[in-house]
This record gives C-alpha cells, structure tokens and sequence, in this order.
C-alpha cells in the first residue's frame, strides 16, 4: 500500500509538456488550476473510504481531510474529497487519473464543488493534488512540483533554483498572486451560453442570468469553467431584445466581459447564445 | 557524465557493468512503457477480460450537442457509433510482428432504453457525462471482481458482482474485468470528421485512448503511444492508429502464442545500495546503447531491488536521484537536465550535449 501510494503521488507530482494525443486530461497549467477552483486548501489526510453510491451502481473513494489552512474560497475545517473508483469486498473499480492520497499526509489541494452531493472533486483529477512534505534536514514544509512545472519553480523561486520542491510558504505566497490578479477576458473570446433566469428591472429592461455550456481553455492562463454564471442586462428594442453582458463569475471570482447579442422578443430563459467578447 | 551543479545527496551513476546488462543477440529495440492495471502492489495480477469477447453500447440518450461531425453541424448517433468502432476496430486488429492480439473481439450491441454509466452491470457502455471534473476529456471506469480462487464466477443475482441481465461469467483468473464504461465530458467538445477546428477533441482518438483502459492497459508514458494520458489545449489531438508500445500492451494482456511476445519476460534486474543502504525509488532508466534513446524506466523498491522489463538486447541503465534529500520524494529538474531525451516526439536523442526536459512519467509499481 505504502509503495503504491507513494508512487501514486509522485504520479501526481510528474506532469508533462504539451502534445497532441489520444488523452484523457487536459495538462492544466497552474493559473487554471488555481481559476477552476472554488476553493484551495492546505488539508491533512485523516480518513478515507470506500463505498457504493446510493443507487448500488458505482463505487466511490471518500477522502476526509482536516483543513489547515485556505488559500482560496471558504472552506469548514474538515472537507470531504470524493473521487470514482475504490473498492469494496471483491469488486473493484479503477478510474485511470485519480489521486492517491497517502494516509496522514498534508496536500494542497485544489477542490472545485460537487455536481451532487456535498463532498468537493479535484480539479483535474489528479492534477489538483500536490504534496507537502517535511524535509528531514531542515524540517521546512515543502510542495511537490510537477516535473514539466519548471517554469512555476522559476516563477515561485527564482529562475535557476534547481529544486524540485518549493517552499509552502513560497507555494502559498504565488497562489495568492494568481488570486489577487483576478481573471481577465481576453478580446475574442467566444462564449457559448444558456440563458438561465431573467429579473425584470422595469419596463422592456431585463437582468440576465445564462451559464456557459462547455469548459472554454482560451489561452495557458484562463480557463472558463463549464456553468461559469455569466450577467448582461436586456433592453427591449423593436421586436428584439438588445443584450448587454458585462460580468463573468469565475469560481467566486468575478470579471469584467464586453459583449453584445441580439434576441428575438420572448422568453429568454433556456435560448443558447454564443457570446463574443470585445 | 554530467555537468554544473550537484544538488543530490547521491549522484547518478551509470550502469555500465556486465552484471547490469542483458546481453542477448535481439537488436530489434522498442520503447516499452505501456501499463496494466494492478490490483494492489503486494499481487501482481494483471486485469483483463476472462472472455475477449466483449460486447458494447452507445448510450441510446446521444447524440450530445458538443459532438460535432462537420463544422456547426451535431454528429449523429451513427457519427458517432461510427467513429467508436472504428477505435475498436484499432484494438482488435492490434498486431506485433504481423501477429494478432489473441481473440479480443467487440461487438456493438444496440439498447432501448438509456443506460446509467458508470455501473457495475456488465454493460459496457459508451456516452457523455456532465458530471466528470475539470480538465477532464473522458474517462473510463473500470470494474473487476476479485476472487482467492480461480476460476470463479461472477454475475448471478448472488455473487459479489451480479449482472443486470443475470448471466453468470466464468472467470478463469483470481481477477476478471466485469465490466467498463467510457463517458466522454460533455462539457468538452469532440469532432468526427477530419481538419477540426482547435478545442475539439477527435473522438475517435480519445475513444481509442479509453479502450486501452477497457481491455486493461492504464497510461503510458510514452509520448507517442495511444495510451499517453495527457492532451493539449491549443490544438485537437488525432492519433487513432496504436503505437508500437500499445500493440504490445494488448498482446502482453491478450497474447497469441505465436506471437513470441514472452521475450518481455526479459529484464534486466539489480539492486541500487548508497553507502552499502538499500535505496529506494531511485529512478532507474534503460537507454538504447546506440542510439541514446530511451527504452523504459523503473523505480527502486525499498529493498533497493529493480526490474526493468525490455526485449531481449544490450542496455546501458542510469540510476538517477528521486529526491534530492532521499525522503523528499521530488525529482528535481536539475538531475534530469542531462538525461531527459527521448522520450517525446519531439525530445533529443540521449546524446551528448543533452538539454532537453522530459515528459516521461514513468513505469511506476
């Protein structure tokens, strides 16, 4: 168990360069990683289990963590992480890409909320795991890096630090950098949506609520999360509406986008409409 | 060997001595990375199918609108039962040395009524899901039972993996495959037809990539092969053919016994010991003498003790440090600055001066 699981981990700490496969993940790069979540953790290891769901037709692993510290959203002090896969008694299931989390263990882990249910999803699968060890010399708290992430050493340490490990304390500082930059919409951005809710703000005026329909990856620095809410205000003009959108939501974090679009009179809830950002 | 700083507490060596090399007369080398499931580490079993014969189905709730089989236009179902097939098809026909693998064959299977995937039913179901994370193309979940005994059955309304159709299966090793789902992210976007724009995904290709996972093969790391587990964002990935590396995945699982495919059981073995200590999870890695490219990869075990499977040749082996600190558990990047080539595509053959980074992830157990 031990070897497998430290293996495992150091699965999660090994990433690779871009190209062009058959996959089945996204390399997601560490600002993503950091967008996509809602919330970012520094949490111990002190449980897990194994079990089928409720309608008997999957297994799933749940992995209870005591919260040390957040770096991003709003967490209690113990969270939950469930994964597919585990097993129980004599029947298996193996979901390629999964995190292994060694028992007592501390990881920062980059959590993104449930499609059902309570307990948070790694963001990437595995990718949304690092490790923290204590170094044996110095005893300093230390991240695990992903091999290709040398760019993300240089950036968190200096260009030529040779470690394969940064400091938490320096780990923690450069997530905080990408928080605090907050998220920018590039020019041309395309946005595929669904048209949620309407609030009406008087006559022929509309508050308009859509969701965007797919994971949008704009560039190595942005993603744009599938059911990111997206806000625009309608005005009735003539026999159309003349949208207006002017906020995104990453995850909590909120952008300024500059688009237009045009819709027949209505109801707009339900209607898809791509977005294009100025 | 190699050059500027030395941040390790021990430095890589290279293996060079009779002892550590398999001298045999083969000269054909291939890059062999590619992985089998494992139940657990202490029993080594390999996971795969009692019976080849494996049947599957298209979730009848397709087609998904984020499935495209020309620009704008939403693929069909049968675009997409075709482009499905076609990926089985890949595994089905895989071949080494003009031999087949030995009996996998697929069959589609046609439901009326929609299927819950992922589910330990025995049917093995393709579809879309909105409920994978982010930064997820598609997943298969695979389902085995277990057993202390071989052979064994499995499916029956009382056994530890009943079957929705109630039919009993006979596995005739301690570990069978009962059953795999395939469920592609429907918040991704995929295409069937060539010259895809960028940000849709071939999904014959990532079909091709998932069925390796459903006969049984986990990722690989080589750069090249189907079975490699990371994509790019910038640019739609098509590699519907099996590599080298895949082929003898399926044949190592399925193999035909003409098919010469025992020579895997070549390896070369040894133990790695710093100041007369086992040391463990050193990264041991088999280069190709004449070319410098890299063959395979290992890792120490607490013992200090390596395997390294190849195909029968000569080898030169390196020993490199995992960690910089022996309990830190990181590669650091400096170690693999004269070692990484090879291994991509697109890398460096393992000559001096060697400058580029690698992408390997190894073979792990």
């Amino acid at each position: 168990m031990k070897i497998e699981a430290w293996i495992l981990t150091l699965w999660i700490a090994i990433a690779v360069t871009p190209s062009i496969r058959a996959t089945t993940l996204i390399s997601m790069s560490f600002s993503q990683l950091t967008q996509a979540s809602s919330d970012i953790v520094r949490a111990q290891v002190v449980g897990q289990t194994s079990r089928w769901n409720q309608d008997h037709t999957q297994i799933v692993t749940v992995t209870t963590c005591e919260v040390k510290q957040t770096l991003k959203g709003h967490v209690p002090s113990s969270i939950e992480v469930e994964q597919p896969g585990g097993r129980v008694g004599n029947v298996g299931m193996l979901v390629p890409g999964s995190a292994s989390f060694l028992p007592e263990s501390e990881y920062v882990l980059f959590l993104e909320p449930p499609a059902e249910g309570s307990a948070f999803r790694l963001v990437g699968m595995a990718q949304g795991a690092y490790r923290v060890y204590q170094d044996a010399l110095t005893h300093e708290a230390r991240v695990i890096l992903p091999l290709n992430q040398w760019r993300l050493r240089n950036a968190m340490m200096g260009a030529g630090n040779p470690a394969g490990t940064v400091p938490l304390l320096g780990f923690h500082k450069y997530v905080a950098t990408i928080v605090d930059a907050g998220i920018h919409i590039p020019h041309g951005l395309v946005l595929p949506v669904v048209i949620v809710s309407t609030e009406s703000r008087g006559t022929g005026r509309l508050h308009v609520n859509a969701r965007t329909t797919s994971d949008i990856f704009p560039n190595a620095n942005l993603v744009i999360p599938v059911g990111t809410i997206v806000e625009g205000d309608a005005d009735r003009v003539g026999g159309q509406w003349e949208i207006h959108w002017d906020e995104v939501n990453v995850r909590g974090v909120y952008a300024e986008i500059s688009a237009s679009s045009q819709e027949p009179a209505g109801s707009l809830p339900g209607r898809s409409v791509v977005l294009n950002a100025r | 060997m190699r050059s500027g700083r030395t941040t390790s507490a021990f430095p890589p060596w290279v293996l060079g001595g009779a002892s550590l090399l398999v001298l045999c007369s083969a000269a054909v080398l291939w890059a062999v990375s590619f992985q089998m499931f494992q139940v657990d580490s202490s029993n080594v079993e390999k996971v795969l199918w009692g019976s080849p014969n494996i049947t599957w189905t298209l979730n009848p709730e397709l087609p998904n609108d984020n499935a495209f089989s020309a620009q704008g236009t939403v693929a069909a179902r049968d675009d997409l039962a075709s482009a499905v097939s076609a990926a089985f098809d890949a595994w089905q026909s895989a071949t080494y040395k003009n031999l087949q693998v030995d009996g996998l064959l697929f069959t589609e299977t046609s439901s009326d009524s929609q299927l819950a995937a992922p589910a330990a039913d025995c049917t093995n179901v393709v579809g879309f899901t909105g409920a994978l994370a982010t930064g997820t193309i598609a997943q298969t979940v695979v389902t085995y039972v277990a057993s202390d005994s071989a052979p064994f059955q499995y499916g029956a309304a009382a056994s530890a993996l009943p079957c929705a159709s109630g039919v009993v299966h006979t596995c005739p090793y301690r570990v069978c495959i009962a059953d795999a789902d395939i469920e592609f992210n429907s918040a991704a976007q995929f295409a069937t037809y060539a010259d895809a724009p960028m940000g849709q995904y071939d999904l014959q290709s990532i079909a091709t990539h998932e069925i390796g996972h459903l006969i049984g093969l986990d990722h690989s790391g080589i750069a090249h092969s189907v079975m490699y587990p990371y994509g790019d964002l910038t640019e739609a990935g098509v590699q519907r053919t099996l590599s080298v590396d895949d082929e003898i995945g399926a044949l190592v699982l399925y193999p035909n016994a003409a098919s010469g495919i025992t020579a895997l059981a070549s390896e070369i073995t040894g133990t790695v010991t710093v100041g007369g200590s086992a040391a463990f999870a050193v990264h041991l890695v088999a280069l190709d003498p004449a070319s410098g490219n890299v063959v395979t990869d290992t890792l120490s075990e607490p013992s200090g003790t390596y395997h390294l499977r190849v195909f029968e040749g000569t080898y030169n082996v390196l020993a490199l440090p995992l960690a910089p600190d022996l309990n830190s558990g990181a590669y650091t990047i400096d170690n693999f600055n004269l070692f990484a080539c090879g291994y991509s595509t697109s890398s460096s053959a393992c000559v001096l001066p060697l400058n580029a980074f690698t992408n390997y992830t190894g073979q792990f157990y």
